[in-house]
């Protein structure tokens, strides 16, 4: 048997047998090539091959642990959770071509946010509204961002919300040329009000840009985008 | 020290993209399976790239763990020695075999001695010492080492088809043993 088997053994000591020979690990490379693929399209060949696997796992008992070097673990952080930095400088955050695409708010889209709830007090009158619409040519989503400048709140609405679960979606002001800051996460399920802090407050201007992306449940853990933008706007006044 | 219950729930959030309890698996878990890594390819450079290939796949496996009915560290140990054996049956030729004196990891038992010294009380030692002193010796070897049929014919000395039904009697033989 030099190619490995073709097709899986039909009787059950054979499948056992090879069960075993595979979970021992004494199979040639080809063997173990087809084997592979054995496991992967039968279940109870795959359930026979766990079971031998962890009946011969005390064997590794005696096997000494030996502290890995720390390049294995930050080669790893580099190659399953890649930052944003690196693609920012080439992807859509720098594209120039990009951002003048972004529209601002069209009538269908004003006549949909006065329908929509707005913060309850009465505003100052120095307070005025700053509205985004959010979208991407490579996304669905689109969000509509509401700004009361006298009261600090955003409000941001998902129009076609299709968050994944697990995962929150996280509101971004982006300065150009300055790594965006994270207003904070929401669910978009319905219209959600986000507290913009005083650092922020003075950046809030009509020309500004707010983007949305969609982070791991809680939030994006690096304090930058490492999702995928899914929608980008600029603000601009109602 | 983590334990299987600890393992367990770490593997559980990793499978929800748990970030952090990738980390703390990783801390509690690569000195084994690196130990594991280096017994089998017996070269510290390959044994980091298996590692991280390793990791790679226990990140995006996570959620595979609940329907195989492993305990976790046995899951773990097995892509280990999966990676780690197919990197070794990839290698051009087979013949490199590292006599364990010369080893990379010098602190464990060699497969001999476990053999022929008297067990822990370990089920499975229990069961091996129960076969023929060579079968036994070539069971520890391909678990441990990751040696192939071929290269226990030639340890031993004997005809590919005569090791190929040495170890097809003794994984039976282990396996009533240990159902017993």
């Amino acid at each position: 048997m030099t190619d490995g088997p073709h097709i899986l053994p039909e009787s059950p000591e054979d499948r056992q047998s090879l069960a075993a020979e595979y979970a021992l690990g004494v199979l040639s490379g080809p063997e173990r090539a087809a084997v592979q693929q054995f496991v992967e399209g039968d279940a109870e060949f795959a359930h026979l091959v766990a079971e031998w696997e962890e009946r011969l796992s005390p064997i590794a008992d005696d096997i000494a642990p030996v502290t890995p070097p720390p390049r294995v673990w930050s080669g790893l952080q580099n190659r399953l959770f890649p930052t944003i930095k690196s693609e920012a400088r080439h992807g859509l955050w720098w594209s120039l071509a990009f951002w003048r695409s972004v529209t601002l708010a069209s009538i269908v889209v004003a006549g949909v946010l006065f329908a929509m709830p707005l913060f309850k007090t009465v505003p100052s009158t120095v307070s005025e509204t700053l509205v985004a619409t959010l979208e991407s040519a490579e996304h669905t989503e689109k969000f509509v961002a509401l700004y009361e400048t006298g009261h600090a709140i955003l409000t941001i609405t998902a129009l076609a919300p299709n968050r994944l679960p697990e995962s929150d979606y996280e509101l971004w002001l982006v300065e150009i040329q300055t790594a965006p800051v994270s207003l904070g996460i929401f669910a978009g399920d319905t219209s959600s009000q986000i507290p913009v802090p005083e650092p922020l407050q003075s950046k809030f201007v009509i020309g500004i840009k707010l983007a949305v992306s969609s982070e791991p449940a809680g939030g994006s853990p690096t304090g930058i985008p490492t999702g995928p933008v899914l929608a980008l706007g600029t603000v601009g006044e109602l | 020290m983590a334990n299987t219950q600890d393992i367990e729930y770490l593997l559980g959030r990793v499978a929800l993209r748990d970030r952090d309890a990738f980390e703390q698996l990783y801390t509690h878990t690569s000195a084994k399976l690196f130990g594991v890594c280096l017994r089998i390819l017996n070269d510290r450079a390959e044994a980091e790239d298996a590692l991280q290939e390793v990791y790679v796949k226990v990140w995006k496996r996570a959620d595979t763990f609940a329907q195989r009915g492993m305990s976790p560290m046995s899951w773990l140990i097995a892509i280990a020695r999966n990676q780690a054996i197919d990197v070794v049956r990839a290698r051009k030729s087979e013949t490199v075999e590292l006599e364990e004196a010369g080893s990379v990891a010098t602190q464990d038992i060699n497969p001999e001695e476990q053999a022929i010294s008297a067990s822990e009380g370990r089920r499975i030692d229990e069961c091996i010492e129960e076969l023929d002193e060579r079968h036994a010796v070539a069971v520890r070897r391909a678990y441990v080492h990751g040696n192939s049929y071929e290269e226990l014919a030639n340890h031993f000395d004997v005809p590919l088809n005569t090791m190929r039904t040495w170890l097809r009697r003794s994984l039976i033989k282990l396996k009533e043993c240990l159902e017993r």
